[in-house]
């Protein structure tokens, strides 16, 4: 998974969410270290929705302009958790207590 | 300024995509925008190609470039007194149109049937140019079972021409015309897969022209040809294995 795959789920792991928190709660997420540009975040939305991952859970009007919020499914769960899991693991092996060196 | 900016190119977005929420995380965002535009392009011409399957894709699209560039190739021929227009000639012209237009609605059953009937008709009329026939054949294997995919890109017709007198173009527009393909998989690698896969048939058909030992030619068509299938199988691989990740 890419890492702003990632952090696009992990942004939805707690509540749906628009566009621009999204965008926001992934760059505070990553520690700043993920900003993502309008774009590269819509092309994600995209390729995420039609894998399934996330899907549009309400749309409303703000300021005269639509707005979609995005949820994670229970297929988009999973694949975070996997990942994440996965990452833990392999984290293990570098950041293991000084003790399991010996 | 920037909104208007933005609203322009957010055109660049076909009807249905959410424009109206992009434009709204922009202005929000409120980022410089030399840092929003590339993206903006690129996700604006990359939904407007359609990305789905790929290989799917390219294997229909190259099947679309060799029967335009075969029936190109008998037509000029028929042209130039070469061929006689038969009956049979006449009948290959309607199978492989036929085929082209089935290919780009998407219908793959009659797309196969009349790519068939070309080539058989194109075998049975021994006048016929030997690789014209082999092209034939080769779209029909290319037209493999799956989804409907139509292929609609004004790029691939385009490109089937180019060959058809490609010693008149000269090296150097053939060569910025390959460094494009491969430059514009970074939007849609599906052309430089569908060019790919129509050189490998056309490398095919060549070696197959050649006579029993003719190592020379051989290594000259490897050194010559090869590496041009393999750039672009390679970079359109590439960018489609990268693009296929979530």
């Amino acid at each position: 998974m890419r890492e702003p795959t990632y952090f696009i789920l992990a942004a939805l792991q707690d509540e749906p969410a628009h566009g621009y928190a999204i965008m926001s709660r992934v760059a505070s997420l990553s520690n700043e270290r993920v900003r993502l540009a309008t774009g590269t975040l819509y092309q994600a939305l995209d390729r995420l929705t039609r894998e399934a991952l996330i899907e549009v859970v309400r749309e409303e009007v703000v300021n005269g302009r639509a707005r979609r919020h995005y949820a994670l499914t229970p297929g988009g769960l999973s694949a975070l958790q996997a990942e994440a899991a996965r990452m833990a693991s392999a984290a293990r092996v570098v950041l293991r207590p000084l003790g399991g060196l010996a | 300024m920037s909104e208007q900016l933005y609203a322009g190119l957010l055109r660049l977005y076909p009807a249905g995509h959410p424009r109206d929420e992009m434009l709204d995380v922009l202005l929000t965002a409120g980022r410089p925008v030399w840092r929003e535009i590339p993206a903006l392009v690129l996700g604006g011409l990359r939904a407007r190609c359609g990305g789905e399957y790929r290989w799917l894709y390219a294997a229909r699209a190259a099947a679309l470039l060799l029967l335009i560039f075969s029936a190109l190739s008998s037509a000029r021929q028929v042209a130039s007194g070469w061929l006689p227009l038969s009956t049979m000639q006449i009948l290959v012209f309607a199978g492989a149109t036929l085929a082209v237009g089935s290919i780009i609605a998407g219908l793959r059953v009659p797309a196969v049937l009349a790519a068939v009937t070309t080539f058989v008709i194109g075998a049975a009329d021994a006048a016929d140019w030997r690789a014209v026939t082999g092209y034939s054949l080769a779209a029909v294997l290319l037209l493999i079972p799956g989804p409907r995919t139509p292929v609609h890109n004004p790029l691939l017709p385009v490109l089937a021409l180019v060959p058809v007198d490609a010693v008149a173009l000269g090296a150097e527009p053939l060569l910025l015309l390959g460094v494009l393909i491969l430059v514009w998989a970074v939007v849609d690698e599906r052309v430089a897969l569908a060019v790919g896969l129509a050189f490998c048939v056309a490398f095919l058909q060549v070696i197959g022209d050649l006579t029993g030992n003719d190592a020379r030619g051989l290594f000259l068509l490897a050194v010559t040809r090869l590496g041009f299938v393999t750039a672009f199988l390679l970079v359109g691989g590439l960018a489609a294995q990268r693009r296929s990740r979530v």
